[in-house]
């Protein structure tokens, strides 16, 4: 049975849950532009996502676009200001790292445009379902800037260094069918189909698996990333530990 | 330079008319060459952007949206017919468009 969702509303995000799943929804006139790098306060964040246990969240983009990207016209706005823009980067960074660590399956699911700030945000999900027309780019190259909420990080950890070079330096669009070949998502679906795949790719994943389970899966692995080896192994066997408890079977 | 043949302009035409059609929630036969993208369609620069990568895919064509950018900085495409018209020099010209100067 699917539960009513009931919708919250900050700045320019909505959120909702649809069976234990989130949907953060950016919706900012039609091309839902980031007007700061922490388009969501973290700590409201972090109230909602804390509201209910979920398997998972979905970041999406009200309307026919994901997100267009930064607003550029605040950026200049703020050039001489370079204190306030470095401090607006760290605090988007900080976002960004949540949600990429989060213990739970994230998902973007893009549709129409997913360009600069709206590809970081794409790129923070463990996962990335694309509509048919879909375009990625990280364009910030050709108005003599670059990527900067970890744009330079996480692209090349995700597709390669070669590529993402390649990717970031011509500042060139890239559609669903070759993001799909290079790895930048996952699958492509039909158009308007973006959202509904992202929360069957959860509904899938989590099948038949506890909460617990997957965060502690996510949180291992999460960990394996961030920290040495040892450190990372040493984690599995104590959440390892804890889940046998829940083990399946006689 | 790839030929502009009639039937192509007939394809880019219509499929340049389903799109709007489609992205803007339009019956087909209440668009016309004349229907403005922003004022009556309440559309923006972002369609156009997806217009041009469907075009882009269909016919394989080598196209940098920087250089359409540079060429519909000189001349914009602001109805139904101007972008159908962009369309067809895009087909001629891909990223040579950009050294057309202003078209009148």
């Amino acid at each position: 049975m699917i539960s009513q969702p009931k919708e919250r509303k900050h700045g320019i995000v909505t959120f909702t849950t649809i069976n234990q799943i989130g949907v953060l929804t950016i919706d900012n006139g039609s091309q839902n532009k980031i007007p700061q790098p922490d388009f969501i306060e973290l700590n409201l964040l972090k109230e909602w996502l804390a509201m209910q246990e979920l398997k998972g969240l979905v970041i999406v983009g009200q309307g026919r676009h994901f997100s267009a990207g930064a607003d550029v016209d605040n950026i200049k706005a703020n050039r001489n200001k370079l204190s306030y823009l470095e401090y607006a980067l760290e605090c988007g960074k900080e976002l960004l790292n949540y949600i990429e660590a989060l213990p739970m399956i994230t998902v973007a699911a893009i549709s129409g445009a997913c360009f600069g700030g709206g590809l970081e945000i794409a790129l923070s999900c463990q996962f990335r379902i694309a509509a048919e027309n879909s375009m990625l780019a990280f364009p910030e190259s050709n108005i003599g800037i670059m990527p900067g909420l970890a744009g330079t990080i996480r692209l090349p950890r995700i597709i390669g260094r070669r590529k993402a070079l390649e990717i970031i330096i011509s500042g060139r669009t890239i559609s669903a069918e070759e993001a799909l070949e290079i790895g930048l998502i996952d699958e492509v679906v039909s158009n308007k189909q973006h959202l509904a795949a992202a929360i069957q790719l959860i509904e899938r994943l989590t099948d038949n698996r506890s909460i617990q389970q997957i965060k502690y899966i996510l949180r291992s692995i999460n960990t394996s990333i961030a920290n040495n080896e040892t450190a990372a192994m040493k984690n599995e066997g104590e959440m390892f530990v804890k889940l046998v408890k829940n083990l399946k079977g006689d | 330079m790839a030929k502009l043949t009639q039937e192509i302009k007939e394809e880019l035409k219509g499929l340049i008319f389903e799109f709007f059609a489609e992205e803007c929630g339009q019956e087909i036969d209440s668009l016309e060459n004349e229907t403005n993208i922003i004022d009556d369609l309440d559309g923006d620069s972002l369609l156009f952007v997806e217009l041009i990568e469907l075009i882009k895919k269909k016919y394989s064509l080598n196209i940098q949206l920087q250089s359409i950018g540079k060429y519909l900085l000189k001349n914009p495409a602001e109805t139904i017919g101007q972008v159908i018209e962009t369309s067809y020099l895009i087909y001629e010209h891909e990223n040579e468009i950009v050294n057309l100067g202003h078209i009148a």
